[in-house]
């Protein structure tokens, strides 16, 4: 201890400071020692959830003459039981905190300062702008492949955001930016699980967490891999450790040692990027010592379906590929069907035509030899996991965005569908592939389709090639043409008519040969196509991967509109550290939005609970719920264009947009939830929902959010738990149907029966002839017994019904429509089996297939500008992966406005092996210069025996890694790591290549210490 | 029935959501961190602190047997609340208490900010308030504020029913970073079934745990409990001796109230014994001994010798000399730079209370005591000649040390009433003093010797009052001195016996031993009255708080090297006060005469020096008993032990040795060489059991040390202190009649 640190030279410079301090100094105890005893006396309490991760736990706000005066985990809750993570107990100083916005700020061109304005101003400039950006930027009619379709589109208007939002926030996102006209429509779960709604869809039918939070408490072992649970989805860390403490087994696969790690009974570091390459091993293992359940793979997968005879694989490359395009004709990867149109299925899996063979023979290639070789996991190792999960059943396989995030990432989630379907751990209790999604409302946001290329409901938003709703049939299946109808009739009303296609023609089409992901945005932007940028809760500043093609793209707008609790680095963008504001002619608004504990509305967490949050405080200063916002400036809009005949304006002009007021939050709930237009009353469910427009239903997957007029999402028992297996059907309600585990027919036996008798959850009831148990049955029709075809469905939104192996290309046959298939089941377009590539930006050849070393979809540079450079591995031998960490969230904005948990880390890191510290003679706590191909920054080195290098290929690989989580605004403020990252994406999912990419370090010079941009 | 948490290491995943949840619910602010050391991983704040009552340990252990190679343990630290604490024991107020649910609790309103607790707490956990100008004690008190919250009003704006009012309690009950655990590895309930819970954990996964729960045992058992896979040393944890720390002060302190009465019966008896003695002395001799303090004439004397005022006895002796005011100048060099030292000490102190003591001092959570209770401690050790010479010239009669009786006197008074401003300084919160009058905590030896020092400065007071008196010829001030002051000796025992005893049968043996004393030495009819009773009760009540000085540090046995600790503490204290006060004062007469050129009194001296001599002798013959006794020789050739033998060869042997016959006595520069290293012997004693003897480890977890050299405002308190001290004595022997006048 010094004087220095005690700074008492600058206190003595004024002796009357110290004074008036020192009056408060005798105060501030006092009072605060007085009010601690009766903190809640006479509080009211609101029930909120959580607005990190999505766990969706529960909080409960308590309030005193509107003021919040405490916040804390909800006890009664059926996820957290009253506990909270740092960041969740952490919660309360968002709502008071001085850093919040409190008035809607604006920024002329050029402008080096912002201005506070008022509302009024700040909605007549946006609205203003979108109408004259629309206007000037109109695309009628398209040319697509030298046919002219109507589009009735522009493509200069793009709206990011959604993840941080209620539902009805982003269902009103949803459909105001259709009814503008823009596709460009996209929030942040393109940046985090954009490959698992392709995959898991392709693999089970639906793109959700197929289990649910407190379900994994039943599991006997978890496959924990790509994710770090225990950092940075806590409350799901705490049913893990419930089972862990029953026995169960947890298993870590990552490169890095962390806190899930420490947890772990088996920890496998693996090499960054090659992960498929381990899985397969494992799978190859497990296949070839028949380690499998045999009966569940030949009941409930299409294992015993014959796959097509010209099906091929050679050198990396499935059949049907184009080279010029990057491109899969998907053909040949089908079955064999019959006189009805559906697969011919075989007697055995020996049958050397069936899907299973074809599985075999494809991943025999995958030893434990060459999976050790490419991953760095030792061989003995690899046969444990693969015996370990064999053994033990039922398993859960627990992954988040070290899954994801790569070129490859549908392709690795597809292996944990194999993986499972083969172990039979999909649809039981304790089973599951489980996406353990990032973003508060993420899951709500994409089911709400805040992404270009899905309507509500993960409909397949229709493309200029399909200008009819029997086009977009042909292709999609009648079944969920059906849900089209009920989504238009919310969004038109009575001007939705069966005459009228339910009105879409108005939609605005995509360009299926165009990018609308964020990616695609801000290269759009560069190129001049997008002008206006409405940012609602984003900070792609801070998480875009190769930040620079950002700021550029940012500065190239005409106008940005930020709708947020901070000034983020999104919203400052102008005057980053190194440029001159005058340069940037951007104009920008700022406009302050009220946080979760002062809304109300529901979010989705990611084992698809829907629950409603109270507003238990209004909103500091002039803040402004989202919801609000969106209204107010969708009624103004269609005010500036209320006369006007322009048959681009109609949708605008139809649209049914006519919310209350007070209650907007319920009154969209409940179009979402649907209602039977004859009776004016909510639908019960999605079996109320019809084609012939008598019901509308905003988001067909919500059905039944209102069955019988209550809002679902507002119960709270917490005692009921018939089955004991942590399903409370009365607590809030979980989409579909009430539904907790997906697939659960599949814990059946062919005639419906429990296969584990000790964690029954649904079954045939042969008595009262219907599907019953503890959970909502999970099958076609509830009456429909296992004698009918529907009764064997156990994957009912494939079209074949059943588990996908080989994610074969296949159109189910609509029994009443000829030329209209019934369903079509999904393809990722990078192949119906998971191969391994090496990362864009790799460390090491190709131990597979060195001609084709990586996924040879993926279009990359897809700028010829130069921005997309690709590091070599002379140049940059480190590889570097990057993550979120449990103290600080995503782009930080709330997290390093929060002194609580800037106290706990407070600054960014590069994290090394002692190996690589010593061979750059960098030591603990010194600053490094990290560098990459696209940038450069400088921040402290951590040196850690938790970080190891690995022998691969028969060289030695060394790794590094960085949190993502800051930029130059805030309370703690560091260099973005996203400087360094490739914006390669996966090419199914958009998502970009953050988990492995190559760096060099160096020693940084003193005199460069400290963090900068 | 005590409530405790059971904290399992190997659940924690150090997510930290205890560290911000006690925060928020406690309303406790962030604290500015930096990147920790790398073998702490993530560890933030390093250390506890009074913004965070909580603090999640990292660990980082290679072992090749765990996962990884690497096991990362996560601990949370936090207050142990012990069955049985020694900072509750400590406290002098009780302002640091027991709850009835187990919980070690603090009291803000009624802290004085001593810091004896952050001291005696084995583990370093009660922090100050350094940024605070009112800095209270910071501590985990088990949320203790939370089981008493009322029910909300409402909830989604329904109201709130009987039924969940019971959920709702027991949920409060809990701490909250147990109500907000994720993990599971915090669990709340009473001790006894969370020990059984804990053994059934370790029963059931046999080789997981290491066969210890930390706290059953520890300090005499703890409200927090841990279980572990690896070895608690290996975390950090201290190894502490399972008796409970407060029974050995309890012991010490416990013995007050029977000391004070059989003290002051020893010195009746002594002096009873001494004035026969010396009437039979007189009677041989034909005249009358009488042994004064500056007495005025009774009252028929008095009127009949009225011009005469405070004549000195007819009668008089050789050692029985007058006292007069010394005639120097005084604003010499020296005094003018003790002036500007006292000027800076001031200055000092004044900015004490205007920055507050963090930012003035290097106080920290480690060294929560530093200059300035040392200073203390040899100021109270030093001060010693006072009563010692008190005690001598009036219970034992050794007249021939009158003459430097109000010298004695007023350094004494001079001293304790200055360690009393530092001690101004050094609490946090002085302005609660009165706390100090309202609570009387079980066993404190804060509480005793704050009671005790400050009764005593008042006796000290009552002993130099006739110095004044005589000066200025305050008669009737004299004679209410002469009634009332037996009368206050009485009072000021009685209530010190209450306070320390709560007793009544204590008090009432204190007053009967000390009314009965204060009648029998009354002054009769026509005598000159005799300070006797003042007399006793500085001697006992300097024998109770220098030896209590010595039981503030029985709580630390973990942390005070036993070359020092010691159970006899309290004894050692105060014969080593003796020694160190009687030698005191030979040096102080040795400045006297040099500094006004006046006659070294070289014969008084001596019989002061064979005083200290005898002390020291058994002081040091006790303290060495007592090492051997106690198996500790050994300890010499460890750690500390060349401070141990500077103290003891420097400081007690050479002294004895230079101060061992009459002939080297007598010899001034032999004497006053005897008496310097005596008074350093136990200068250093008292600097290494305060700090230096110490193994400081801090505040929990003791993952970064602290290091401690006082601040300049530190020093100028001190020196400026020091500076008044001796000003403020020559100022007095120029303006009262102290000294002896010079026989020319």
């Amino acid at each position: 201890m010094t004087i220095n640190r005690r700074q008492w030279l600058k206190r003595a410079t004024g002796a009357g400071v110290g004074l008036a301090a020192g009056a408060l100094g005798f105060e501030e105890p006092k009072l605060h020692a007085s009010t601690k005893k009766e903190k809640l006396e006479g509080v009211q309490e609101f029930t909120s959830a959580c607005n990190f991760c999505a766990c969706g736990c529960g909080m409960i706000c308590h309030v005193k003459d509107g003021e919040l005066i405490n916040l804390e985990g909800d006890p009664d809750h059926v996820i957290n039981e009253g506990a909270l993570c740092a960041k969740g107990a952490a919660m309360s100083a968002t709502h008071t905190s001085d850093q919040r916005l409190k008035k809607p700020r604006y920024r002329a061109p050029g402008a080096t300062e912002w201005t506070e304005i008022s509302w009024e101003e700040a909605f007549e400039k946006v609205a203003r702008k979108i109408k004259t950006t629309r206007d000037a930027n109109w695309i009628a009619n398209e040319n697509i492949k030298g046919v002219d379709y109507q589009v009735n589109r522009t493509d200069a208007i793009g709206f990011l955001g959604g993840a941080q939002n209620t539902n009805e926030d982003c269902y009103l996102i949803t459909k105001a930016s259709r009814l503008l006209g823009t596709v460009s429509v996209e929030h942040q779960a393109r940046l985090c699980h954009g490959p698992s709604v392709p995959s898991l869809s392709a693999s089970f039918g639906r793109g959700a967490m197929t289990n649910h939070w407190l379900d994994m408490q039943h599991s006997k072992v978890f496959l924990i891999e790509g994710s770090n649970v225990a950092e940075n989805h806590i409350m799901g860390m705490k049913w893990i450790k419930k089972a862990q403490e029953k026995g169960a087994i947890v298993i870590h696969v990552d490169p890095r040692f962390t806190r899930t790690s420490s947890s772990a009974d088996i920890y496998a570091r693996i090499r960054a990027g090659s992960d498929i390459a381990f899985l397969n091993a494992v799978i190859n293992y497990i296949l070839q010592h028949k380690l499998y359940d045999e009966e569940y793979v030949k009941l409930n997968t299409n294992a015993l379906l014959h796959a097509k005879a010209d099906f091929e694989f050679n050198d990396g490359i499935f059949s049907g590929f184009e080279d010029e395009t990057h491109h899969y004709d998907m053909a040949s990867w089908g079955y064999e069907l019959d006189g009805t149109k559906k697969p011919s299925k075989a007697k055995s899996l020996d049958d050397p035509r069936t899907v299973f063979a074809n599985l075999k023979k494809f991943y025999s290639r995958y030893t434990l030899e060459l999976g050790s070789q490419i991953s760095g996991i030792p061989v003995e190792q690899i046969k444990l996991i693969a015996e370990t999960m064999a053994k033990h059943k039922p398993g859960c396989v627990v992954y988040a965005l070290g899954a994801t995030q790569h070129t490859y990432g549908v392709q690795q989630i597809r292996c944990y569908g194999i993986l499972q379907l083969l172990l039979g751990n999909i649809g039981v209790p304790g089973g599951g592939v489980n996406a353990l999604r990032g973003e508060p409302n993420v899951q709500g946001a994409c089911d709400m389709a805040v992404l270009n290329h899905y309507l509500p409901g993960y409909l397949s938003y229709p493309n200029a090639d399909q200008p009819t709703m029997k086009d977009w049939t042909k292709s999609n299946g009648t079944f969920r043409a059906k849900f089209f109808v009920n989504c238009m009739k919310s969004w038109f009303g009575d001007n939705a008519t069966a005459e009228n296609d339910f009105g879409y023609g108005m939609l605005p089409k995509r360009n299926p040969g165009k990018d609308y992901t964020i990616y695609g945005m801000m290269e759009s932007a560069l190129a001049g196509r997008l002008k206006m940028l409405y940012v609602i809760g984003q900070n792609p500043m801070v998480t875009n991967a190769n930040l620079k093609v950002t700021y550029e793209g940012m500065a190239a707008l005409e106008m940005l509109v930020v709708q947020d609790l901070w000034e983020t680095e999104t919203a400052d963008f102008w005057r980053r550290p190194g440029v001159n504001p005058k340069d940037i002619k951007t104009e920008v608004l700022l406009l302050p939005a009220a946080y979760f504990m002062e809304k109300d509305g529901t979010l989705t967490g990611a084992g698809r609970l829907v629950q409603w949050r109270y507003a238990a405080v209004n909103p500091p200063g002039e803040a402004k719920t989202d919801i609000e916002i969106l209204d107010v400036l969708f009624n103004k809009l269609r005010a500036m264009y209320k006369d006007s005949t322009d048959p681009k304006d109609l949708p605008l002009l139809k649209a049914k947009w006519d919310y209350p007021a007070k209650g907007l939050s319920e009154a969209v709930l409940r179009e979402i939830g649907g209602t039977d237009l004859k009776t004016g009353l909510p639908v019960n469910g999605i079996a109320d929902l019809q084609a012939d427009g008598t019901t509308a239903c905003g988001v067909w997957i919500y059905a039944g959010v209102f069955k019988g007029g209550k809002n679902l999402t507002k119960r709270r028992d917490n005692k009921t738990d018939p089955g004991g297996l942590g399903i409370y059907p009365g607590f809030a309600w979980t989409w579909p149907g009430n539904m907790h585990v997906l697939y659960n027919r599949a814990s059946c036996d062919a005639k419906g029966q429990p296969r584990d008798k000790d964690r029954a959850i649904v079954w045939w009831d042969e008595t009262q002839k219907k599907w019953a148990g503890w959970d909502t049955p999970d099958v076609p029709v509830a009456t429909d017994g296992p004698d009918t075809p529907n009764g064997q469905r156990p994957f009912r939104m494939n079209g074949e019904g059943v588990g996908r192996l080989l994610a074969a290309s296949y159109m189910d046959p609509d029994p009443k429509e000829k030329d209209l298939p019934r369903d079509v089941s999904y393809v990722p377009k990078d192949g119906p089996f998971p191969e391994f590539y090496e990362p864009i930006e790799s460390p090491t050849a190709n131990a597979m297939h060195p001609a084709v070393a990586t996924n040879p979809c993926v279009k990359y540079p897809r700028l010829k500008t130069g921005q997309h450079p690709i590091g070599t591995r002379e140049k940059f031998p480190y590889v570097l992966m990057t993550s979120s960490m449990a103290e600080h969230w995503c782009c930080g904005s709330v997290t390093r406005n929060s002194p609580w948990l800037n106290e706990l880390v407070p600054e960014p890191v590069v994290e090394m092996p002692e190996k690589l510290a010593t061979k750059l003679g960098l030591k603990h706590g010194e600053h490094a210069r990290v560098t990459s191909a696209r940038g450069e920054v400088i921040v402290k080195t951590v040196v850690t025996k938790r970080m190891q290098s690995l022998n691969i290929n028969g060289e030695e690989v060394m790794s590094v890694w960085m949190p993502y989580n800051w930029g130059f605004k805030g309370l703690s403020t560091g260099p973005s790591t996203n400087l360094l990252t490739i914006d390669a994406v996966d090419p199914v999912a958009g998502t970009q290549e953050t988990k492995a990419c190559l760096v060099n370090i160096v020693r940084a010079s003193d005199e460069n210490g400290g963090s900068h941009v | 029935m005590s409530n405790a948490t059971l904290i399992d290491t190997t659940v924690c995943i150090g997510c930290r959501s205890c560290q911000v949840s006690c925060k928020q619910w406690n309303g406790l602010p962030a604290e500015h961190t930096t990147l920790p050391d790398n073998k702490l991983g993530f560890q933030n704040p390093k250390l506890l602190s009074a913004k965070s009552f909580v603090v999640i340990q990292h660990n980082e252990i290679e072992d090749a047997a765990a996962p990884g190679g690497v096991r990362n343990v996560f601990v949370k630290r936090q207050c142990m609340h012990c069955e049985d604490p020694a900072c509750v024991a400590a406290c002098p107020v009780t302002a640091m208490h027991k709850t009835e649910t187990g919980a070690v609790a603090y009291d803000a309103a009624k802290c004085i900010g001593c810091r004896y607790c952050m001291w005696a707490c084995p583990w370093g956990v009660p922090t100050a308030q350094w940024d605070s100008l009112a800095p209270k004690i910071s501590k985990c008190d088990r949320c203790s504020s939370r089981s008493t919250q009322q029910l909300p009003a409402a909830r989604n704006g329904e109201r709130l029913v009987m039924a969940d009012h019971k959920s709702y309690q027991k949920i409060m009950s809990e701490p909250v970073c147990v109500k907000q655990c994720p993990s599971g590895a915090l669990k709340s309930g009473s001790r006894e079934e969370l020990l059984q819970e804990a053994k059934r954990r370790m029963h059931e996964h046999p080789g997981k745990y290491v066969d210890h729960i930390y706290g059953e045992h520890e300090a005499g058992g703890t409200n927090t409990l841990y279980l572990s896979a690896v070895p608690f040393e290996k975390l950090g944890f201290p190894k502490i001796q399972t008796e409970p720390f407060p029974h050995y002060s309890a012991i010490a302190l416990g013995s007050v109230p029977p000391a004070v009465v059989g003290v002051g019966a020893l010195l009746g008896g002594a002096y009873k014994l001494s004035q026969r003695r010396a009437a039979v002395a007189a009677a041989e001799e034909g005249s009358v001994a009488v042994l004064d303090a500056p007495v005025p004439p009774s009252p028929k004397v008095k009127a009949s010798r009225s011009v005469e005022k405070y004549e000195a006895p007819t009668q008089q002796k050789e050692h029985h000399p007058k006292f007069a005011a010394v005639s120097a100048p005084l604003w010499t060099t020296a005094n003018k730079l003790l002036a500007a030292l006292m000027g800076f000490g001031g200055l000092s102190f004044l900015l004490r209370f205007v920055m507050g003591i963090g930012t003035t001092t290097n106080l920290s959570d480690t060294y929560a005591w530093g200059l300035w209770i040392i200073f203390d401690l040899v100021w109270i050790a030093v001060a010693a000649g006072a009563f010692a010479t008190a005690g001598l010239i009036y219970v034992f009669q050794r007249k021939d040390l009158y003459s430097i009786g109000r010298s004695a006197v007023l350094m004494g008074l001079l001293s304790y009433s200055f360690v009393t401003v530092t001690l101004l300084a050094d609490l946090g919160l002085p302005w609660h003093f009165y706390a100090l009058a309202l609570n009387s905590p079980k066993h404190s030896a804060m509480f005793e010797v704050s009671w005790c020092v400050g009764l005593y400065v008042t006796i000290l007071l009552l002993e130099f009052l006739p110095v004044p008196f005589e000066r200025w010829g305050l008669t009737h001030y004299a004679e209410m001195w002469k009634k009332y002051s037996p009368v206050y000796v009485v009072a000021a025992m009685s209530l010190f016996v209450f306070l320390l005893s709560h007793n009544l049968l204590w008090v009432a043996a204190t007053a009967v031993v000390f009314g009965s004393l204060a009648y029998a030495f009354r002054t009769k009819e026509g005598e000159k009255p005799v300070p006797i009773m003042l007399a006793i009760a500085a001697v006992t009540l300097s024998t109770m708080h220098q030896s209590s000085l010595g039981s503030l540090f029985l709580l630390m046995p973990d942390k005070l090297n036993h070359l020092w600790w010691s159970p006899m503490m309290p004894i050692s204290f105060f014969l080593s006060s003796v020694a160190a006060g009687t030698a005191l004062m030979v040096l102080v007469e040795m400045w006297i005469a040099k500094a006004w050129n006046r006659q070294l009194r070289i014969k008084q001296l001596a019989a002061m020096g064979k005083v200290a001599f005898w002390s020291m002798l058994i002081y040091q013959v006790v303290r060495l008993a007592d090492l051997t006794y106690r198996g500790n020789l050994n300890l010499v050739g460890g750690p500390k032990s060349t401070l141990f033998l500077a103290e003891v060869l420097l400081g007690g042997l050479l002294p004895l040795i230079l101060l061992s016959t009459d002939k080297l006595r007598n010899r001034s520069g032999t004497l006053g060489m005897g008496a310097g290293l005596a008074v350093a012997g136990v200068v250093l004693n008292r600097m290494n059991v305060v700090s230096l003897g110490m193994t400081l480890r801090g505040a929990m977890p003791q993952t970064t040390p602290v290091h401690y050299f006082p601040s300049i405002f530190e020093w100028g308190i001190s020196v400026g202190l020091i500076a008044a001290t001796i000003f403020l004595f020559g100022l007095g022997v120029r303006h009262m009649p102290v000294l002896p006048p010079e026989e020319s």
